[in-house]
């Protein structure tokens, strides 16, 4: 009797499914509607808007982590603006004290989340544009999540670091001197987009149809013993 | 001449007016799920991703017309990135080309606001980048055909615009690394459209300073005057 190839192929698939790991993980965000980034020009603080029921104010809008992408999330904290220097003609750039957490929710949840400790470090205005973490400097860490879904769990990578920037845009333009200009506008808000680098491999997360080739692959497998120790017995 | 100095001065006031009696209709938007802000630096092009409804963004504040909020548009065309100018830490250039900006009345409806655009300039500096951070008037010939009232209130409210987007790389990309051949890199975003009309007082106003100007000319070229 000629052997089937395919259990043996459909369960090392799986295997590799489940095994392999990938570059790190990586992620891109926007904020939700009628949420935004929020300067307080008297306090010189900086803190993003999130919904008061769902709590959130942010979506994954692409990872190369399967399952993160269309997730909610949520930026708390308040990072207040240090002295801005003005080292080029047109940017401003000031440090950012504060810590906050970067929060991505479990589908369907507005409480259980993976959530990352995090540091802007610093603030930089040059036109209409602004940018967070101007250095790309490692800001996220102590990573947690005691949930089980699969991509977020994958983000923990065993507590490890990232690094997020974020940009945004004012018309008309605002530099930080405006924005921190209490005899201005008390507040200025807009919205913004941001990017993660974590240094979590990104793992490959089994389709249902990695599923149901694990089984058909198992029951070939019985059928085949089966058959090999009728064969034998007579 | 102190009749003429007074003319002058009401010309001037005038013209101050008339800058500061603009309309004006302001809107963020960022990028939905999936849809991109993508450059090819083979082909040094921008183009930002849109759904199968034709979908790429969403408008997440509006002022004055709140009701604007969670319509959903998209950024048409084709766009090249001409040579980078590195200046500081900055890295510039100008882009070539142009598209639409649109918002759509909601689904299943096809019909959208448009308006002509280009994105006249792209920046890079540190890990952000911006698209027309000069606040340049890039958008025009604002059309639309539909009877969405929001929609309707904004097109009333748009003679010309100007839209900024930026969005950002983590790890850092600069303009000379996002045109290199062979690079591929893509984006979330986020930007703010600011769109005027002159209001009828302006016009007015207007139409009244020339008027004077032209009686003091013709005063001054009066013999004896």
């Amino acid at each position: 009797m000629k052997k089937s190839p395919f259990p043996l192929f459909s369960l090392l698939v799986l295997g590799a499914s489940f095994c392999s790991a990938q570059s790190p993980i990586d992620l891109s965000f926007a904020n939700l509607a009628n949420q935004a980034i929020r300067f307080d020009s008297n306090l010189r603080q900086i803190t993003f808007d999130a919904d008061n029921v769902t709590n959130r104010g942010l979506e994954i809008t692409s990872s190369n982590q399967t399952g993160l992408e269309g997730l909610f999330g949520a930026i708390t904290g308040t990072f207040t603006i240090g002295i801005i220097d003005n080292p080029f003609p047109g940017l401003e750039i000031a440090p950012l004290t504060g810590a906050g957490l970067f929060k991505i929710f479990e589908p369907n949840s507005s409480t259980a989340a993976f959530t990352a400790d995090l540091h802007w470090v610093d603030i930089a205005t040059f036109g209409t544009a602004g940018v967070l973490n101007t250095e790309l400097a490692v800001n996220f860490s102590n990573f947690q999540y005691t949930g089980s879904y699969a991509p977020l769990t994958a983000l923990l990578g065993g507590n490890l670091t990232g690094t997020s920037v974020v940009s945004f845009q004012f018309l008309p333009e605002r530099s930080l001197t405006q924005l921190t200009d209490s005899s201005g506008p008390a507040q200025h808000s807009t919205s913004f987009s941001g990017s993660v680098l974590t240094d979590a491999p990104a793992v490959l997360i089994p389709e249902p149809s990695a599923y149901a080739a694990m089984i058909a692959g198992v029951i070939l497998l019985g059928v085949m013993w089966r058959s090999r120790r009728s064969a034998a017995k007579v | 001449m102190n009749r003429l100095k007074s003319l002058s001065l009401a010309v001037l006031t005038f013209g101050v007016t008339a800058n500061f009696a603009l309309g004006q209709a302001s809107f963020d938007f960022s990028n939905i799920s999936g849809q991109l802000v993508n450059i090819n630096g083979t082909t040094d092009q921008i183009s930002f991703g849109a759904n199968s409804d034709n979908r790429g963004l969403k408008i997440t504040a509006a002022s004055p017309f709140s009701g604007l909020v969670n319509y959903l548009g998209s950024i048409t065309g084709s766009f090249m990135i001409g040579a980078v100018t590195v200046a500081g830490p900055s890295q510039t250039a100008a882009v070539l080309g142009t598209g639409s900006f649109k918002i759509f009345e909601t689904l299943p409806s096809s019909v959208a606001l448009t308006a002509d655009l280009s994105l006249v300039k792209i920046s890079s500096l540190f890990g952000g980048v911006s698209i027309n951070n000069s606040s340049v008037v890039n958008l025009s010939n604002f059309q639309y055909s539909g009877s969405d009232p929001n929609l309707l209130a904004l097109k009333n409210a748009s003679l010309i615009g100007v839209v900024t987007t930026s969005f950002q790389f983590s790890p850092n990309r600069t303009l000379l690394q996002l045109t290199a051949n062979g690079a591929s890199n893509s984006s979330s975003y986020s930007g703010t459209v600011l769109t005027q009309i002159p209001e009828p007082s302006t016009y007015a106003a207007l139409l009244a300073g020339l008027t004077l100007v032209v009686v003091a000319v013709r005063r001054r070229r009066l013999p004896g005057a």
